[in-house]
C-alpha cells in the first residue's frame, strides 16, 4: 500500500479525553497508540473539582482515523469535602509507588 | 476551481495567497474531487504531510488550554484528513467502493451499525449496485472495522485504603483518582489483528 509519500497504512490510534461539556472544560486528554485487543485496560488520572455538588463527566473515545466510530459516556461524580486523610493517603501512595520503582532499578 | 467549494471564502479572494491555496487543496481532498491540473496533486501531498503534525499539536495546545470543544472538533478535523470525507456526510461513504450520497439510501443505517452485518445481508442490500468482488472488499473492510465496547471504574482513596468504585460514585474534592477503562474487542476476528491498519482512502484519489 506504500506507493507514496502520503500513502502510508496507519496504524490505529485513539483518544481518550475526560471533559465537563456543561463547563466545556478539557479535564483530561491521553493517547493509546496501537491496536486494542480483546482485552486492553487504560487509566486515565484526574483532579477532582474545587466544587463540591453533582456533576456530569463524560468520557469521550475517539478514533484519529475513522469516521463514525467515536463513543462517548457520560457519568455522574458526587463531589464531597476535601478529606485531608485520603488526600495523604493518595499521596502516600504515589510516594510507595516511586520507591518501589527506584528499588527496583537498583536491583 | 473555487466555484466548486463546500464552504466558500469569506472575503474576495486573494489569489497570491498562501493560505488560500491551502483551503482550497483540503477542501477538493475532503470533496475528493480532482483537480484540473496533475500539479496540484503534488501541492495536497507536501500540504497532508504536514498538516497531520499540525492538527496533533492544536489537539495537545486545546489539552493543555482545557478547551473541550475546539479539541473534539480538531481531533473530527484528523479524522476527516484522513478518510478525505467531510464529517457531515453520511459514514458509509468511507467504505471502500460507496463513492455516491444515494449509498445512504441503500444502507439506511450508519456505519457503527453495519459492523456485525452477515455477507447475506450486504449482498442483499447491494446486489445490483455493485460487484460481488466489491461486495466482499466493504465485507472484509467492516470486519476489519475496530468495535469496541467501553466499561468504567474509579479507583482511588476514600479513606485509608485504595478502593476500586463502580461508577456514579462520591468522590473527594481536589484529590486525585483514577479512571479505569476496561475496552472489549467485540469484533469477528477474520483478519489477523496485526494486519489491522486504516487504509487511507484518500490515497486512491491521490494516486489517480
Amino acid at each position: 500500500m506504500t506507493t507514496s509519500a502520503v500513502a502510508k497504512p496507519k496504524d490505529e490510534s485513539w483518544m481518550f479525553i475526560l471533559g465537563n461539556s456543561d463547563t466545556g472544560e478539557l479535564i483530561c486528554l491521553k493517547r493509546f497508540n496501537g491496536n486494542i485487543r480483546s482485552h486492553t485496560t487504560v487509566s486515565l488520572s484526574f483532579v477532582t473539582s474545587k466544587q463540591l455538588g453533582r456533576q456530569r463527566l463524560t468520557l469521550y473515545f475517539l478514533s484519529d482515523g475513522y469516521l463514525g466510530l467515536d463513543q462517548q459516556i457520560d457519568f455522574f461524580l458526587d463531589v464531597e469535602s476535601i478529606s485531608f486523610q485520603a488526600q495523604i493517603n493518595t499521596e502516600l501512595d504515589s510516594i510507595a509507588d516511586e520507591l518501589d520503582r527506584r528499588l527496583a532499578e537498583l536491583n | 476551481m473555487i466555484d466548486r467549494l463546500r464552504i466558500p471564502f469569506r472575503n474576495e479572494p486573494q489569489f497570491d495567497s498562501p493560505h488560500l491555496k491551502t483551503n482550497l487543496l483540503i477542501q477538493y481532498h475532503l470533496s475528493r474531487l480532482e483537480f484540473p491540473r496533475v500539479d496540484y496533486v503534488t501541492d495536497l501531498k507536501s500540504c497532508l504531510d504536514q498538516i497531520i503534525r499540525i492538527i496533533q499539536a492544536i489537539i495537545d495546545l486545546c489539552a493543555h488550554k482545557a478547551l473541550l470543544s475546539p479539541c473534539i472538533l480538531a481531533i473530527q478535523f484528523l479524522q476527516m484528513i484522513i478518510q478525505a470525507r467531510w464529517i457531515t456526510d453520511p459514514d458509509i461513504l468511507t467504505l471502500p467502493h460507496v463513492n455516491d450520497r444515494s449509498f445512504a439510501h441503500i444502507f439506511q443505517s450508519y456505519l457503527c451499525q453495519l459492523l456485525d452485518i452477515q455477507r447475506e445481508t450486504l449482498a442483499d442490500l447491494l446486489n445490483g449496485h455493485l460487484s460481488n468482488n466489491e461486495i466482499d472488499d466493504i465485507y472484509e473492510y467492516l470486519g476489519r472495522l475496530p468495535q469496541i465496547e467501553l466499561a468504567l471504574k474509579i479507583r482511588g482513596f476514600w479513606k485509608k485504603n485504595e478502593e476500586t468504585r463502580t461508577l456514579p460514585a462520591n468522590v473527594h474534592a481536589e484529590q486525585e483518582y483514577t479512571l479505569q477503562i476496561s475496552l472489549k474487542r467485540l469484533n469477528r476476528t477474520r483478519v489477523s489483528i496485526d494486519r489491522n491498519k486504516i487504509i487511507d482512502l484518500f490515497n486512491r484519489k491521490i494516486l489517480l
